[in-house]
């Protein structure tokens, strides 16, 4: 009988439970797809532990964070759950007057969460299921592969796992409904419905002050915000604007409504037309009372907006070229002139085979063992296992880089005639650091290997010319001044003009595009350098592997045996290196102290992209399906308490559409006000970050700014016209004439 | 007693109005509350008319159904049988639109309960009455401070009815429903929270309003005193118009001694029926 009871009354409730239902159901499904990540796994090729592990990362971060959420979407629950009983107290009344005992009620409120509740987790399951498996075609985007044998993905274990958490999210909130009915006595079940308590109205002067203030205070904030930069998370003008961000939206929200209402009373023709007066007093009332709540909102909404949007930003910084940023299969490096060397050395050389002399005092095997391979790594590998050398390597080429004693970028940077353009560069932080230091030659014959070697025309420079080589965007003006200005420079006895061009090929493998103000100079200029007794300061190997039928994860293998064989582990013969020990080989100066290859580095920063990216896709929805929902219930318990009011219109003549545009715009303000507060944050908190750092790295932001907005948009559109559709709803009775 | 008990046939002979069409026209309705089990028939067949220009009182026991005849002729409530013309428009066959636009444009009201708007103050509650028919917002501010000082409220007008007496509340209510000088009004009780000054200045301009402005006026009350300044009192009992008495040329004071003798008629009946 009561089970009947409950079925019927949701029946005729539907629009009621409609923000809960889809508040249940997007949460069950956000919640299964991102804890089935690690299931989509079996859609790709995933023969090494490698590319395996990064699913089991992002799963593992993933399944972190869903703790966290999974208590954010039980509140929720239990919040939209508040508005349902508020609104159905006098029924509950009803039944009460009826004979029936407050336990049976209690169980009528049970057996209605329980229905719909498991209706939402079957349906948001099944939802979740299917969203899973578009998420696969969005990681095979990321990927850059396609999928190829498709099948259908269900992870048991993120099924249980949502399963466990909603059974638990359910039984807390059967105990608070129990709870809180059996609660309630007879008497303010029934008088739920007489009028509410009196709206607060705050004084119009006090608000125009305060409104003012709080303007103030959030232009201190920005300003504090854009100064820090926001470099520095510990900056105390960060801190200062995190604080006046905050005190100043709440004082905004406090104020907003008394200040609009100063303002519109004064303007008649504005405020004196059709149901404006009565939509403004509605939505001024709403904002007064919530102010705390608008104001949770919209903090909330400006961390996810903000995050996600820099995340994306982040991962495109991080991760963004990767294709481009490792060109080659493989690069072996050897840092020759290196750290360990450097304690106690003047950072820059004054003579050219100063570092040579310093090498063969501190390690003299190493020292011969170079000069003996004229400090060709190819040679040195190739000797130690020329078989697998044979059958791995397609083609090599070598860049050595080398250091031009007296030459400082500071120098050659003083020597443009462009004064604007030097405070520039000598204000830049980042280049400040390497300002002082000697530049880098490498010779034009190794260039044009390098070059050759991924598909790209050789270059050609006169005897007396120099080319600059630059692909990172925080030393691309220093580069473009410096060739704008076809200063002459003057490497080791010979004076080079620059050459107008730049060219962006990368020297070697590397996490992100790296090649920065180096100086390509004739194959004679370092032919003497080396005949003065230069040796190279650091050199890549750069290496394509041969079409042998293998993978590129099998063929990274071979390499690291192949370097292994040259250096093995406690060999001493060329200086073990402690820094080195956890590397798969005994690491040295010379040949070879660090190994990227291509598909490491691809894989790992797909890795890496999949995890922020999933991560901020998670929390910045969570986030705004919270905040939608919280502003949907408050506006429908708006709508419910103020039934009184909307049949006092009706008798006055209202129609049903004058009604429907006031309670529309009601809706788009409430909604639309803590949003457009917390774009005004993100813009700022943005654009600062993206004038510091995105453009530094020349990351453009706007493509996380427009999927920000579609997915704001879609959900809070969503909510909106729920609420507006419930809304109605609520008031069609009233208006069907009484 | 026979003269007490006037017909509708015989007004034209009596009565001081012209043979012109009614602007009111209630014919036999009927109106019914509950389901199946317990009806109340609040109404059982009330009919008469009221003329332009006229100004009725609606007297009678309380549960009578005066709120009930009141709430079917402001379309709030629909009859269950029956008809009632409004300028030969039976507005019970209306649309729903149709009917809000004349609640709006033809109708002032001033109700029993819940008069007022909580969240506006006093002069936006008047000026509603103004911009829901889309009054230019230019004469609004005028007219709603002349009504309020006519109705002496002009000191209330920016407060909030919380901030209000029952007094004051009542009068912006009139206000409202006068201001936008309405074909016709309802008044349920406009005197019922007012001390007897008061009593007297609103029923004054509801006197003026039927008289200068030509304004049609109904009004529901339980007061002798609020009744004498109509032109016909109509008495009701158990949902049917039970008598009807007309001011003709008597003067106010005579016309409240004849209602107040009607009273104590149907009084001393009721006793008897008890
Ligand atoms: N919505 C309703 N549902 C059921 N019965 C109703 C409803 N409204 C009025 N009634 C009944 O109809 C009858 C007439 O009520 P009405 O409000 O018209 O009386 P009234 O003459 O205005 O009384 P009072 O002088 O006390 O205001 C009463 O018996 C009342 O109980
Ligand atoms: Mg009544």
């Amino acid at each position: 009988m009561l089970l009947k009871l409950a079925v019927r009354n949701i029946r005729r409730s539907v629009r009621d439970y409609l923000i809960y239902f889809v508040t249940l159901l997007f949460g069950v499904a956000l919640f299964y797809t991102f804890n089935s990540i690690e299931s989509q796994q079996v859609l790709f090729d995933m023969e090494e532990t490698a590319s395996a592990n990064v699913f089991e990362v992002t799963q593992y971060v993933m399944n972190m964070f869903s703790g966290v959420i999974a208590c954010v979407l039980g509140f929720l629950v239990l919040y939209s759950n508040r508005f349902l009983i508020r609104r159905r107290k006098r029924e509950f009344g009803t039944y009460e007057v009826l004979g029936m005992m407050p336990s049976q009620v209690a169980r009528i409120m049970l057996y209605e969460t329980l229905i719909v509740g498991v209706a939402s987790l079957v349906l948001g399951l099944l939802l979740g299921v299917l969203l899973s498996q578009g998420l696969s075609f969005v990681t095979g985007a990321m990927f850059g592969t396609t999928i190829k044998n498709y099948q259908f993905v269900f992870s048991s274990e993120a099924f249980m796992l949502t399963l466990i958490c909603f059974v638990i999210i359910f039984a807390v909130l059967a105990v608070f409904n129990t709870v809180s009915v059996g609660r309630y006595r007879l008497i303010t079940l029934l008088q739920a419905e007489s009028q509410n308590e009196k709206a607060p109205v705050r004084n119009q002067w006090a608000c125009l002050v305060v409104f003012i203030v709080s303007i103030a205070v959030l232009a201190f904030a920005y300003q504090q915000l854009i100064e820090s930069g926001m470099v520095m998370l510990d900056d105390p003008r960060f801190l200062r604007a995190t604080v006046a961000m905050l005190v100043g939206s709440l004082l905004f929200f406090w104020s907003l409504a008394g200040f609009v209402i100063a303002l519109l009373t004064r303007l008649r023709g504005v405020y004196l037309r059709g149901l404006r007066p009565f939509t403004v007093r509605q939505i001024a009332s709403k904002v007064n009372t919530a102010f705390v709540s608008l104001w949770a909102v919209c903090v909330l909404l400006f961390f996810s907006i903000t995050t996600f949007s820099v995340g994306m930003g982040l991962v495109e910084v991080f991760v963004g070229d990767a294709q481009k940023a490792n060109p080659y299969s493989a690069t072996a490096s050897s840092n020759i002139w290196s750290v360990d060397l450097q304690k106690g050395k003047a950072s820059r050389a004054m003579e050219l085979d100063e570092r040579a002399q310093t090498l063969k005092e501190m390690q003299p095997a190493l020292y011969e063992d170079g000069v003996a391979h004229d400090w060709s790594m190819a040679q040195k590998l190739q000797q130690a296992a020329p078989e697998l050398w044979e059958q791995t390597i397609g083609s090599y080429g070598q860049v050595n880089n080398y250091e031009v004693p007296g030459l400082s970028m500071g120098s050659i940077v003083d020597r443009v005639d462009d004064p604007e353009w030097q405070k520039s560069i000598r204000e830049n932080d980042t280049i400040a650091v390497a300002i002082e230091q000697n530049v880098q030659v490498i010779s034009l014959e190794e260039f044009n290997t390098a070059r050759e070697m991924q598909g790209q025309q050789p270059v050609a420079i006169g005897a007396d010319e120099c080319a600059l080589v630059n692909n990172m965007a925080i030393t691309q003006s220093l580069t473009e001044g410096v060739a704008r200005s076809g200063a002459v420079l003057n490497v080791s006895g010979a004076d080079l003009t620059v050459r107008p061009e730049i060219y962006d090929t990368q020297l070697y493998d590397s996490a992100m595009l790296s090649t920065a103000f180096v100086i390509v100079v004739p194959d004679e200029v370092v032919a003497n350098m080396k005949a003065a007794g230069a040796i190279p300061n650091t050199s890549s190997l750069n290496m394509m592997y041969a079409d042998n039928g293998l993978t590129d994860a099998e063929n990274d293998v071979q390499l690291a045996r192949i370097v292994a064989a040259a250096q093995p582990v406690g060999s001493g013969a060329t200086g073990d290196r402690s820094a080195a020990a956890d590397i798969r080989y005994g690491s040295t100066y010379w040949p070879v102290n660090s190994v990227y290859t291509a598909h490491e580095m691809i894989t790992q920063s797909f890795g890496l992209r999949m995890m922020i990216t999933y991560l901020a896709l998670y929390i910045g929805l969570v986030f705004l399906l919270s905040t939608a929902a919280i502003l949907a219930v408050q506006q429908m318990s708006e709508t419910v308490d103020s039934q009184n009011r909307y049949r006092m219109l009706w008798r006055l003549g209202c129609d049903a559409r004058m009604i429907n545009r006031s309670l529309l715009a009601q809706v788009l303000v409430y909604f639309l006000a803590p949003l457009g507060l917390a774009v005004c944050h993100s813009a700022c908190a943005i654009w600062v970050l993206s004038n510091v750092m995105f453009d530094a790295w020349g990351v453009p932001v706007l493509a996380p700014i427009l999927m920000a907005s579609v997915f704001t948009s879609v959900i809070y559109g969503a909510y909106l016209l729920i609420t507006y559709f419930a809304s109605r709803s609520v008031l069609k009775p009233i208006l069907r004439s009484a | 007693m026979a003269e007490i008990t006037v017909t509708a046939n015989m007004r034209e002979i009596e009565g001081g109005f012209q043979p012109t069409m009614p602007i009111l026209s209630v014919r036999q309705v009927e109106k019914a509350f509950g389901g199946r089990d317990s009806i109340t028939r609040a109404l059982a067949g009330v009919s008469f008319d009221v003329a332009p220009g006229e100004f009725v009182a609606i007297m009678g026991p309380s549960g009578s159904g005066k709120t009930t005849l009141l709430n079917c002729v402001a379309t709030i409530d629909k009859v269950t049988s029956g008809q009632i013309l409004v300028d030969g428009h039976d507005i019970t066959q209306m649309g729903r639109r149709q009917l809000a636009k004349f609640r709006r444009d033809e109708l002032g009201f001033i109700f029993q309960d819940f008069n007022l708007l909580d969240t506006l103050t006093g002069f936006e509650n008047i000026a509603l009455g103004l911009t829901i028919k889309r009054v230019s917002p230019a004469l609004i501010p005028r007219k709603v401070e002349d009504i309020a000082a006519t109705l002496g409220v002009k000191d209330v007008l920016r407060k909030y009815p919380y901030q209000m007496s029952g007094g004051q509340k009542q009068r912006i209510a009139a206000a409202r429903a006068m201001v936008s000088d309405p074909k016709l009004i309802l008044a349920d009780e406009p005197t019922g929270a007012l001390d007897s000054r008061s009593s007297a200045v609103m029923l004054e301009m509801l006197e003026v309003l039927n008289e200068n402005l030509g304004a049609t006026i109904m009004m529901v009350t339980h007061d002798s005193f609020a009744a004498s300044f109509s032109n016909r009192v109509l008495f009701l009992r158990d949902g049917l118009v039970f008598n009807e008495i007309r001011r003709g040329t008597m003067s106010r004071e005579q016309f409240f001694a004849r209602i107040m003798e009607v009273i104590g008629f149907l009084g001393g009946e009721a006793e008897h029926a008890a």
